[in-house]
């Protein structure tokens, strides 16, 4: 009986194993095949999808940098331009909505004695469930009446919220800090400022920056958001959106297409390398009831 | 009696400090969510002239052009019902595939680590890259493969009319896993050890402790994923614009890519904003009784107690 029942079970391990491992396949032979296509001639590509190529043509490298940039109005962004953009708008915008989410979070967890903090909670319970449509109108227009739109600051003051999960990722996190800790440095007479920056923070550092690589990664990749909001401040996810529909000849052909898509996948392929066990570390959402 | 003021003059201190510390994020809330949210109800019922110097208030006009062009207009009509199908499919197979996923990782069996890394890969690529990349691929490898492995030619998965819209309800689930599945196997990982131990003995096998232990402690994060699927049925894009640009094809549009376009080509023109607004809100009004019943229903078949 334990036998078969220990049969059925390898049998259920063995089939999700299977799923697993040709969804795996599904994810890596594209883009593999999308590297090695990138090497390509045109004509190579024309004649098979699927052969290497017949003579590896590194160059087509050079001319996606020289093709990705983007037009607005007069002026002209190349890549080193649509870079420092990215990293202006991708790396602030990162650390000021973590931020903003942590020091929410820590305020309503360390001081639950007010009663005020079970309204934060039940804010961002309700904006994480309320299914706001069709307000991006109104919040260009509030932009624009402030002076901030189509501006960086516009962008970092936009991300100053508190509204998503990692509110209650954080929440969970402060709350396993022992009580301990903070009676210990009030009796060492600490303020309330040094028990949450010079005390708690650093025990918190490493979720706090796994929230920022997560975020700082969604920052990099997207391009819809800053095309609406600072379109005259395009950054490289933008620009490869240009360079994808791009009808020049010198980047018509689809080995030159995924040509531009590595060079974005690159750099963040390597982030992933190096930071991978923090972005795959344990995080949680505290504090959610149903 | 001291006791008492010293616990006072603490608790102004650190009520000066919660105020200190939360005032910006407080206050752009008030400007960015309550302000912004309030304003677009405001603008849903306001006529601008072209110039978006004036305004007069009608309530009723921008709705009338709303429903006329979800009669004459099949676009706008399509754009709820595609959204309706990508979100059916992406909730129910997603979360349930990401669940069985996470499962197997959370016990770490054969190639766990591996996997996780994987899986992950869709999360750190901008979708320009997946979309494009994809495209290529089952217009250009796909066919070329079936051809060589089965001496069958088709079309271009994308390119075919015929089977554009389910390669693109595929797409969105195929780069769903991610995120869910950090988040559940976190949860996952969090459940005491005395209680899984204390099943094993008692010679439950993998099936019985994920259906009657593990399942049942990640209910709030299942929950929190369906709700928030739920809540973004009618402002999810499901990567439109970047299969498309704004050209997509009207069969194919969803709500929140045909929201995004009419935002874009505003450009700016306020006067644009009032029929964007009216859209948004009708679309608000017809989510918000649907997240609450879903919300409801995961409370109710959820299990009673932690």
């Amino acid at each position: 009986m334990k036998n078969g029942r220990k049969h059925q079970e390898n049998i259920l391990k063995s089939c999700i194993f299977l799923i697993l491992f040709l969804y795996s396949i599904s994810l890596i032979f594209p883009i593999l095949w999308g590297f090695v296509t990138s090497f390509k001639m045109r004509g190579d590509y024309v004649k098979s999808t699927l052969s290497l190529p017949s003579v590896w043509k590194f160059d087509n490298y050079a001319t996606a940098f020289e093709y990705f940039y983007v037009e607005v109005g007069s002026k002209t962004y190349y890549i080193e331009n649509l870079l420092l953009n990215s990293i202006l708008y991708a790396v602030g915008c990162a650390f000021i909505i973590t931020f903003s989410h942590y020091i929410v979070a820590y305020c309503c967890t360390y001081f639950s004695k007010f009663k005020v903090t079970k309204i934060y909670t039940f804010v961002v319970l309700i904006a994480m469930s309320l299914p706001v449509v069709g307000s991006q109108p109104s919040e260009l227009q509030m932009l624009a009446n402030l002076g901030l739109y189509d501006t960086m600051v516009g962008m970092y003051i936009l991300k100053a919220n508190f509204l998503t999960m990692y509110f209650f990722v954080f929440c969970a996190l402060i709350s396993t800090i022992p009580k301990s800790f903070y009676e210990a440095a009030y009796m060492d007479g600490a303020n309330n400022f040094t028990i949450c920056f010079k005390i708690i923070m650093p025990l918190t550092i490493n979720t706090f920056m796994t929230v920022v690589l997560i975020w700082f990664i969604n920052f990099w990749n997207d391009f819809q958001i800053p095309l609406l909001y600072l379109p005259s401040q395009p950054t490289l996810a933008y620009g490869l959106y240009k360079y994808s529909f791009s009808y020049k000849t010198e980047i018509s052909s689809v080995p030159m297409k995924m040509a531009g898509c590595m060079i974005l996948f690159v750099p963040i392929l390597i982030i992933f390398i190096v930071f991978q066990k923090r972005l795959l570390g344990d995080l949680t959402m505290g504090g959610i009831k149903g | 009696m001291e006791k008492s003021s010293f616990i006072k003059a603490q608790n102004k201190k650190d009520g000066m400090f919660f105020a200190l510390m939360v005032a910006v994020p407080t206050i752009q809330f008030f400007f960015f969510y309550v302000g912004v949210n309030l304003n677009s109800i405001l603008l849903a019922f306001k006529i601008y002239n072209d110039e978006g110097t004036e305004f007069r208030v009608n309530v009723l006009e921008n709705f009338r052009k709303v429903f006329s062009d979800l009669v004459n207009y099949p676009m706008l009509k399509n754009a709820i019902t595609n959204s309706l199908i990508v979100a059916f499919w992406t909730i129910l197979i997603g979360i349930s595939l990401a669940l069985i996923f996470s499962l197997y990782i959370n016990r770490k069996f054969f190639g766990s680590q591996v996997f996780k890394v994987i899986l992950f890969l869709p999360s750190i690529l901008s979708a320009i890259i997946i979309v494009k990349v994809f495209t290529r691929f089952v217009d250009g490898a796909i066919p070329e493969m079936l051809e060589i492995l089965f001496n069958v030619k088709i079309k271009g998965l994308m390119a075919n009319p015929k089977t554009v819209w389910g390669t693109l309800v595929f797409f969105n689930l195929w780069i769903s896993f991610g995120t869910p599945i950090l988040l559940y196997v976190g949860a996952m990982s969090s459940i005491s050890t005395s209680v899984l131990e204390a099943s094993r003995i008692d010679g439950a096998s993998f099936l019985q402790e994920s259906w009657f232990i593990t399942l049942p402690l990640i209910w709030p994060t299942i929950s929190t994923f369906v709700i928030v699927g739920v809540a973004g049925v009618l402002t999810n894009q499901f990567n439109l614009y970047s299969f498309f640009g704004d050209a997509a094809d009207y069969r194919l549009a969803t709500m929140g890519y045909w929201l995004y376009c009419r935002t874009i080509e505003a450009g700016g023109q306020v006067s644009k904003y009032p029929y964007i607004a009216a859209v948004g809100l009708l679309c608000t009004l017809v989510t918000l009784p649907a997240v609450l019943l879903v919300r409801g229903l995961m409370q109710k078949i959820g299990p009673k107690t932690e």
